[in-house]
């Protein structure tokens, strides 16, 4: 199979409209913006201002009401594009095991050994082995998130979204997670949607920052700090307070 | 002269009438869930009818169906020479149809207390609708299913009222278990009948009992609960 390691996305025009109440709503608000492929996106924004919707319309999981979505990569023809989201819950099967939820997305792959050595590789990986047999029931928040990292990362995505993944985690734990995933995509050089509400998680993590209201982008930031970055290094503060300006306008 | 045949004919009406139930209520909660159309409440409504309506009228609207002159009763016969009427078959259908309501409202409510966020998950990972039914939509719902399944074939069991407007009362051929009693009752033979009534009891109470255990044992934390 001849598919791309990381697809990129081209948006136009992009809408989806809601009825709430009777009323129409623009959750997502003719977005037109370009993901590079192989770049780390952050989508910042208060809650409501349409980055989880938005993130539904690249994962499939909702149809536009309008606009286009064109997936952009080497050769990528545009429906093989393979989208993986990690949710703010990590959203585990309670009834399988770690191994088994990060299995559930092989099951195509007929060759149990080549299965076996992805699983076993990503746990590896993400610090899980001790927890290979235990149930999602017995981990911890970051451990669950992790699993739950992992099981997108053996689904072998070309674009990996993910809806403020570490939002429900201690401090600790999210600081311990972001460097884990600013490696992870230096490493894999997947290509990264990532929506928070936390400007500093996003200016920590981002190549290009994405400011959204009311459904809308009203900017995007760039940020060319090399990885790994420092949270108090006073350029990325800078920019920072550049995106807080513009949530607050 | 105590006749078994009742007994195995009951167990072989229910559970031929459990088969249909479930791949039916299942199906029909299954489109229900995931479509919208004007009429659902109506379609809904139908659905329930078998439970609410008393089921001597059941039966009176299935033999319409599948009597001689019904439509269905004389296309079979036209067609494929076919007899339901006063069949085991018909006891079949009358156990499907007043069971049908239970199992379908126990797997609606079963699919509408899941989370979807789960499928949803699934979906992400690349699963089929088809496989996300099977792998997460089912195991969520397995609960819901089972308590389904008992009362379901519970329901068909001990069907009388249907059963006998459509299938009769005939020894050895139609006579299930309610009826035997129904009719060794009448004719005083009250030895027989609380014979049948205390095989009949023992057979639902253990069933229950029996899926109970099994679900507990299955699924700790189902331990307060029982399945029904």
């Amino acid at each position: 199979m001849n598919r791309p390691i990381m697809a990129g996305v081209k948006l136009t025009q992009l809408s989806k409209q809601y009825q709430v109440a009777g009323q129409p709503l623009e959750a997502v608000d003719n977005v037109t913006t370009t993901i590079e492929p192989g770049s780390f996106t952050v989508i910042v924004g208060r809650s409501g201002c349409g980055k989880t919707t938005l993130l539904r319309l690249l994962s499939g999981l909702e149809q536009k009401s309008a606009g286009s979505i064109e997936w952009l990569g080497d050769g990528s023809g545009g429906a093989d594009v393979k989208v993986g989201v990690v949710f703010q819950e990590p959203r585990l099967m309670p009834w399988l095991t770690v191994y088994e939820n990060m299995a559930f997305a092989l099951d195509k792959q007929p060759d149990r050994t080549l299965v076996d050595r992805q699983v076993t590789g990503t746990l590896e990986q993400l610090g899980l082995t001790g927890f290979r047999d235990a149930y999602p029931s017995q981990l911890s928040g970051g451990m669950a998130q992790r699993v739950s990292l992992g099981r997108t990362l053996c689904y072998d995505p070309d674009l990996i979204l993910m809806d403020e993944p570490f939002g429900a985690l201690d401090y600790f734990t999210r600081k311990k997670l972001q460097r884990e995933l600013v490696d992870l995509f230096l490493s894999q050089h997947k290509t990264i949607v990532f929506v928070t509400h936390d400007v500093t998680e996003a200016v920590f993590l981002g190549q290009k920052v994405l400011v959204m209201e009311a459904g809308q982008i009203v900017r995007e930031v760039p940020i060319d700090n090399p990885y790994p970055r420092q949270a108090t290094d006073p350029s990325l503060l800078a920019r920072q307070q550049e995106i807080l300006a513009a949530l607050e306008n | 002269m105590f006749e078994w045949q009742p007994v195995w004919l009951s167990i072989k009406v229910a559970l031929a009438s459990l088969g249909f139930v479930v791949l039916l209520g299942v199906s029909a909660a299954y489109v229900m869930r995931r479509s919208e159309f004007t009429g659902k409440a109506a379609v809904e409504a139908v659905f329930s009818l078998p439970l609410v309506l008393p089921p001597v009228v059941t039966g009176f609207l299935l033999l319409l169906l599948i009597g001689k002159q019904g439509p269905l009763g004389r296309f079979l016969a036209d067609s494929f020479d076919l007899q339901l009427i006063f069949t085991p078959y018909a006891a079949v259908i009358a156990g499907t149809v007043v069971a049908f309501p239970l199992m379908y409202q126990s797997t609606k409510a079963a699919f509408q207390s899941i989370d979807t966020k789960l499928e949803d998950a699934a979906r992400t990972l690349g699963a089929s609708e088809w496989r996300v039914f099977w792998t997460v939509t089912l195991p969520l719902a397995w609960h819901g299913l089972l308590s389904g399944i008992v009362l379901s074939f519970s329901r068909a069991l001990g069907e009388f009222g249907a059963t006998i407007m459509v299938a009769g009362n005939i020894p050895g051929k139609t006579q299930t278990i309610p009826l035997a009693i129904y009719f060794a009752a009448e004719s005083n033979d009250m030895t027989h009948a609380g014979l049948y009534v205390l095989i009949i009891s023992l057979l639902t109470f253990s069933l229950i009992f029996g899926v109970n255990l099994w679900a507990r044992r299955k699924q700790p934390q189902a331990t307060e609960r029982g399945v029904l």
